[in-house]
């Protein structure tokens, strides 16, 4: 189970990610509890409890899994190394759930920051949306994601961001698919969106 | 003897400052820049303190004596601080015009803008200025940052910022100007491109304010953003500090009728008390009734009412923490608030450059918690939080027009504000209690100061909420209650009579202005005036309310 040092797990959450990993039928690969108050606007199905992708906030990592895929990818360091853990274990044949019942307290650091500073969490997501479009969707995908960038942002901060992934070890490594070429849970939406809408 | 140095003034402007000034003793045969007198006396060992001036200052008679007791006031903190002046920008707002611009001089064209607080400074203006040379030899301070000579003041701000001095604007400083400087916050400032690759280096801001207005940074791909640290807000309210730290107890009211919702706020409580240093925090759960075995009132002082009694009882729980607490602070919450323990090192840093009788307004904001299955209580499979109303500091002076712009958990009460408060009133309101001890802290607090900032999430749900109550008999019964001891309590005319519904609602006399402001207060949700069901109508324009659910809430109002 990995947690992050600004969350307080509510009574009877890490109980509940257990229960739905060891009641789940399919192959588990990440269970995601839910953080409050600000919770992740994400897509998920009630029924199934399928999401694309689980923050790793508060989440029950299934170690096969993780041994399997050679754990977190490093490159990363922090913001969107667990979007790429999602993948990949969709990609391997592994179920992501969302358990709501598993609550976490997680008083985000996104809600709290001035609008006009560039934090060091935008800083290493932004580098990081570029490195995971290009590990996942290759060059065209890097190219979608500079154009996207160039419209939303200020060029001279997109090209600090452009330069500091230039500077990350081994950003030019792609995912290998295996035997799959798409995956339905896989999906950029945006800048640094991923399956933002939430199902109803 | 602090020597002051006439700067920037040729040998007319000395003598014009010589013949302004009684009391010419301390004053420097000197005629040079700001730079030179900076250089001259930074290069000498002897030199610990020096006053610069600009020719059109008039000093008090007293002068040096207030510097004496400027400086003294500051002693424990000699070499955190860098310069003291009479006009600057505070990091955050202050005084009843909720501003962030101080100025301690009279002008020819205004006044003052408050009084009796030293304050921390992110930029002074640099015509008035008592500058600490010793604590810039021991930061490591050569020179001011290379500027031109409009851009002093920035350029003296960045010198402060990298040495991590903080800068004071004081009272002690208080002069009169002939020339009338004004603070120009909304002009964009360009500095010279030296200056403003400087701060782009160093800054993750995308605009930085001194006195002399905005300056927007572009950014530099010299260094990367990890590497740049230089926060003017965050170094002066680190740095200074010229009051000692406040203690606050979280006061928790409550009747413990969901177990959940005051296990919830006592647990962010706690988290809010462990970010800040063993003893600063205190914890109180007050109560007219005898709590639950299953409430976890570890590590919390609780305090229960004597006797129970036959009405409300919010006020007279206030009263009680009022009367059984010693901190210097009390915080109010309901018992399904909680506190956002991100901002509590934020809030503390601030209060430690505030006298300990200064009112703090705070920002907080409402959350909406539901259910998508109707009829459910709080199942963890269909319960749905999402951020609503924030409640910005910047309204409060909405407040006076009958409208609770400010909610009870948005204040830190002066625990001597609360011990003010008469038995009659507490005895005779209750319901809006909140609303009255807000006009009754804006009337007596010697000062306002506004952290505007959420500190507070407020739970807003379909049943629980005293604010939802479709009868509004009681409120009305308390605004009637309210309203006498307005009237026939002399301390609260003076306030009251400063603003008018119309001065406040027609700030900016901007058509759009007035349409957006009643907008906000027709979508005000803890405002109980007449205007409830038209609130509705607009939270379905901003998308916050679904027709259906609209229609929902309609019927409810008829039954």
């Amino acid at each position: 189970m990995i947690i992050n040092p600004d969350c307080i797990a509510m009574p009877g959450s890490i109980d509940s990610l257990v229960q739905t990993f060891e009641n789940s039928k399919g192959r588990i690969g990440i269970v995601e509890g839910r953080q409050w108050p600000f919770e992740h606007p994400k897509e998920f199905k009630i029924d199934t409890k399928h999401t694309p992708w689980a923050s790793g906030a508060f989440a029950l990592i299934s170690s096969n899994f993780y041994k399997e895929v050679d754990g977190m990818d490093e490159n990363y360091f922090l913001y969107t190394e667990d979007v790429d853990l999602s993948w990949r274990a969709w990609l391997q044949g592994y179920e992501v759930l969302y358990e709501r019942t598993a609550e976490v307290v997680h008083f985000t650091g996104g809600a709290f920051y001035d609008e006009d500073q560039v934090e060091v969490e935008k800083f290493y997501s932004l580098r990081n949306f570029l490195y995971i479009s290009h590990k996942f969707f290759g060059a065209a995908g890097l190219t979608t994601a500079k154009r996207q960038m160039h419209l939303t942002l200020p060029k001279q901060f997109v090209n600090e961001i452009f330069r500091a992934f230039r500077e990350m070890p081994n950003r030019s490594q792609t995912f290998k698919f295996g035997h799959l070429k798409r995956h339905r849970q896989v999906k950029i939406t945006g800048v640094n969106l991923y399956h933002e809408l939430r199902a109803k | 003897m602090i020597p002051v140095f006439v700067t920037d003034a040729q040998k007319l402007g000395l003598e014009k400052f010589l013949a302004n000034n009684e009391d010419q003793s301390f004053v420097q045969d000197f005629m040079g820049s700001f730079d030179s007198a900076f250089e001259r006396c930074l290069g000498d060992q002897e030199c610990e303190f020096a006053v610069f001036a600009s020719e059109h200052m008039v000093l008090p008679r007293n002068f040096q004596r207030y510097l004496s007791e400027a400086i003294e006031s500051l002693d424990y903190r000699r070499h955190s601080w860098g310069a003291i002046g009479n006009f600057g920008i505070t990091p955050f707002a202050f005084g009843m015009s909720h501003s962030n611009v101080v100025k301690y001089r009279n002008d020819v064209g205004s006044l003052v803008s408050v009084g009796a607080e030293a304050l921390p400074s992110t930029s002074l203006f640099t015509d008035l200025v008592l500058i600490n040379f010793d604590a810039l030899r021991l930061a490591g301070v050569t020179t001011l940052v290379p500027h031109s000579k409009k851009e002093i003041e920035a350029a003296f701000a960045i010198t402060m910022a990298e040495a991590r001095l903080g800068m004071i604007v004081s009272p002690k400083l208080a002069t009169f100007s002939l020339s009338a400087r004004e603070f120009p916050s909304s002009r964009t400032f360009k500095l010279s491109r030296k200056l403003e690759q400087r701060l782009s280096e160093q800054s993750r801001y995308k605009t930085v304010s001194t006195v002399l207005g905005k300056h927007e940074i572009t950014f530099s791909a010299k260094k990367s953003i990890l590497e740049r640290n230089l926060d003017f807000n965050q170094i002066s309210l680190k740095e200074n500090g010229p009051h000692p730290r406040k203690t606050i107890s979280i006061v928790i009211r409550t009747q413990f009728r969901d177990k959940f919702l005051i296990n919830r706020t006592i647990m962010s409580a706690r988290s809010y008390a462990a970010q800040v240093p063993v003893g600063e925090i205190e914890i109180v759960v007050v109560s007219d009734r005898n709590p639950p075995w299953d409430i976890d009132l570890s590590e919390v002082t609780y305090i229960q009412m004597a006797e129970p009694e036959d009405r409300d009882t919010r006020f007279l729980l206030v009263e009680l923490a009022g009367r059984k607490l010693t901190s210097d602070y009390l915080w109010f919450v309901d018992d399904d608030d909680w506190m956002f323990p991100n901002a509590a090192s934020l809030l503390a840093n601030t209060m430690t450059n505030l006298s300990k009788e200064t009112l703090v307004l705070i920002g907080s904001r409402h959350f909406h918690e539901r259910n998508l299955v109707v009829g459910q209580d709080r199942d963890p499979n269909t319960y749905q939080v999402s951020p609503g109303h924030y409640f910005s500091t910047r309204n409060f002076r909405l407040g006076l027009t009958g409208l609770n712009q400010i909610p009870f958990c948005s204040v830190l009460w002066p625990v001597n504000l609360i011990r003010a408060v008469s038995r009659e009133a507490v005895d005779s309101v209750t319901y809006a209690e909140d609303f009255f001890l807000l006009l009754h802290g804006l009337s007596l607090a010697q000062q306002v100061a506004f952290v505007d900032r959420m500190f507070v999430g407020i739970s807003i749900r379909e049943n629980g909420n005293t604010v939802n109550e479709t009868n509004r008999s009681k409120w009305h019964q308390s605004s009637a209650e309210i309203s006498y001891f307005l009237s026939n309590t002399p301390s609260y005319g003076k306030l009251l009579s400063t603003y008018t519904r119309e001065q406040i609602v027609n700030t900016g006399s901007t058509r759009p202005g007035l349409v957006r402001r009643l907008v906000a207060l027709l979508r005000d949700p803890n405002a109980w005036r007449s205007a409830r069901d038209l609130r509705l109508f607009s939270r379905v324009l901003s998308g916050e309310l679904s027709p259906i659910e609209l229609f929902r809430k309609i019927l409810l109002i008829l039954r």
